[in-house]
């Protein structure tokens, strides 16, 4: 399975946050700014092999990114996907999941948790 | 905001307040906004710093590990092999032509005293000339005219005598004086013999001497690399702790954010009554149901 790791969140503290826990333990890290350029990062890079996701994002929220996602693959394997936000409603928890996520952390977030969180997606993709 | 006309229309003065909170909303909202890009751009500029810091430490490690790998490579251990190799080669044909050296004068001083003992025989020989040479002398005075021939053979082998003589003693001479050098010879080429042994003893321990310093000198830099990669491992860790930190700005931004869209709405409202809206008013607008909120701690993870 590929290391590279798709980083998408409209924050660019937040993406350069990630990107540095993610690198400094050796994964390979690309970055997209909203939902519509997370799914033509990933389109472009089909060797990413897991996206780290905000919710709230302009354009397209991550939500419904993994949703065009999911429909796009027809119930074909999907990317696994964590959802980084600051958002907690368990209504969105449940949406995420159908969509693919695989885990939920809620913002501000501890670096080895999120590298041990992506690294155990990774080697169980 | 208790609308006061029977339109319900506000009075004036509320108006041109309400036209006031707009002003300000729209200075908070700038100020809002040159808050957070400058708190984003300080926050960029901290993280640029440590990803900096952690590369620095990762290549400084990386660098070290090359250079035990070439190190490790057995570059030094084979130059020790080769050049210990050569020299064994080298000694070793030394000792053989000293050997060959030393066998060649035990030859020669057997020769020379073969060549000794010519020159004994030789000498017995030119004694029994010079006796025959008398002999004849006598024999030729004995017989007088008659004899003169045994005169000549006399004379003839008395010449013989001494040239033998005098060339056997040259020959003596130069015998003796190799006999006096070949010994020498042959204790000079035993003392190189041990000298070069000594030399070949001296140099394989020394060999040894290099090959451990060697092995402890690798051994002290894989504690170093180690250490070196432990300490990488603590600053990766306390750059991720202060990554961890960082992460203030998005939730203060967001808050400031919505902070702003929330006086923007209050404003709206003031300004739909002002206008003679029907709206309810702000007061009176039952609050919106908040979610359920997932009972996880911030940073804490939540597998689906």
């Amino acid at each position: 399975m590929d290391k590279k790791v798709l980083v998408i969140d409209d924050s660019a503290t937040v993406r350069q946050q990630v990107g540095l826990a993610l690198a400094q333990s050796g994964f390979s890290v690309i970055e997209a700014v909203d939902g519509l350029d997370g799914i033509q990062q990933l389109n472009a890079n089909p060797d990413v092999g897991l996206l780290v996701c905000d919710i709230n994002m302009p354009n397209m929220n991550g939500l419904e990114m993994l949703e065009k996602i999911q429909a796009e693959k027809h119930g074909g394997s999907i990317v696994p996907a964590i959802m980084l936000t600051t958002e907690g409603q368990p209504e969105l928890v449940a949406r995420a999941k159908k969509a693919g996520a695989k885990a939920w952390i809620v913002k501000p977030f501890k670096a080895e948790l999120l590298v041990a969180a992506v690294s155990k997606l990774i080697r169980a993709a | 905001m208790d609308p006061s006309k029977a339109d319900g229309t506000l009075p004036i003065a509320e108006t041109s307040s309400v036209t006031s909170l707009r002003r300000h909303q729209e200075a908070i909202a700038h100020r809002i906004r040159d808050a957070n890009a400058m708190t984003e751009r300080e926050v960029l500029a901290v993280g640029e710093s440590l990803r900096r810091i952690v590369d620095e430490a990762r290549a400084h490690v990386q660098g070290s590990q090359h250079a035990l790998q070439e190190l490790a490579s057995a570059s030094i251990a084979e130059m020790i092999e080769r050049h210990t190799a050569l020299i064994t080669e080298f000694v070793e044909a030394m000792q053989t032509q000293v050997m060959a050296q030393s066998e060649a004068a035990r030859h020669a001083t057997e020769h020379t005293n073969r060549i000794v003992d010519l020159g004994r025989n030789i000498q017995h020989v030119t004694m029994e000339s010079r006796i025959l040479a008398l002999n004849a002398n006598i024999q030729a005075k004995r017989l007088g005219d008659a004899g003169r021939s045994f005169q000549v053979i006399g004379q003839e082998m008395k010449q013989f005598s001494e040239s033998v003589r005098d060339a056997n003693e040259g020959v003596q001479e130069l015998a003796e004086g190799l006999l006096d050098a070949l010994p020498r010879i042959r204790t000079l080429a035993e003392r190189i013999q041990e000298v070069s042994q000594q030399f070949s003893r001296d140099v394989t321990a020394r060999v040894s001497e290099v090959a451990v310093a060697n092995a402890q000198l690798k051994g002290q830099i894989a504690d170093s690399i180690a250490a070196g990669d432990s300490r990488l491992r603590e600053i990766v860790r306390l750059s991720q702790e202060a990554l961890s930190h960082l992460q203030f700005q998005d939730p203060i931004a967001q808050s400031l954010l919505a902070c702003e869209r929330e006086i923007g709405e209050v404003i709206e409202r003031a300004e739909r009554l002002v206008g003679g809206s029907t709206a309810t008013p702000v007061e009176e607008q039952s609050p919106a149901p908040q979610p359920e909120e997932l009972s996880i701690e911030s940073g804490n993870v939540l597998m689906l």
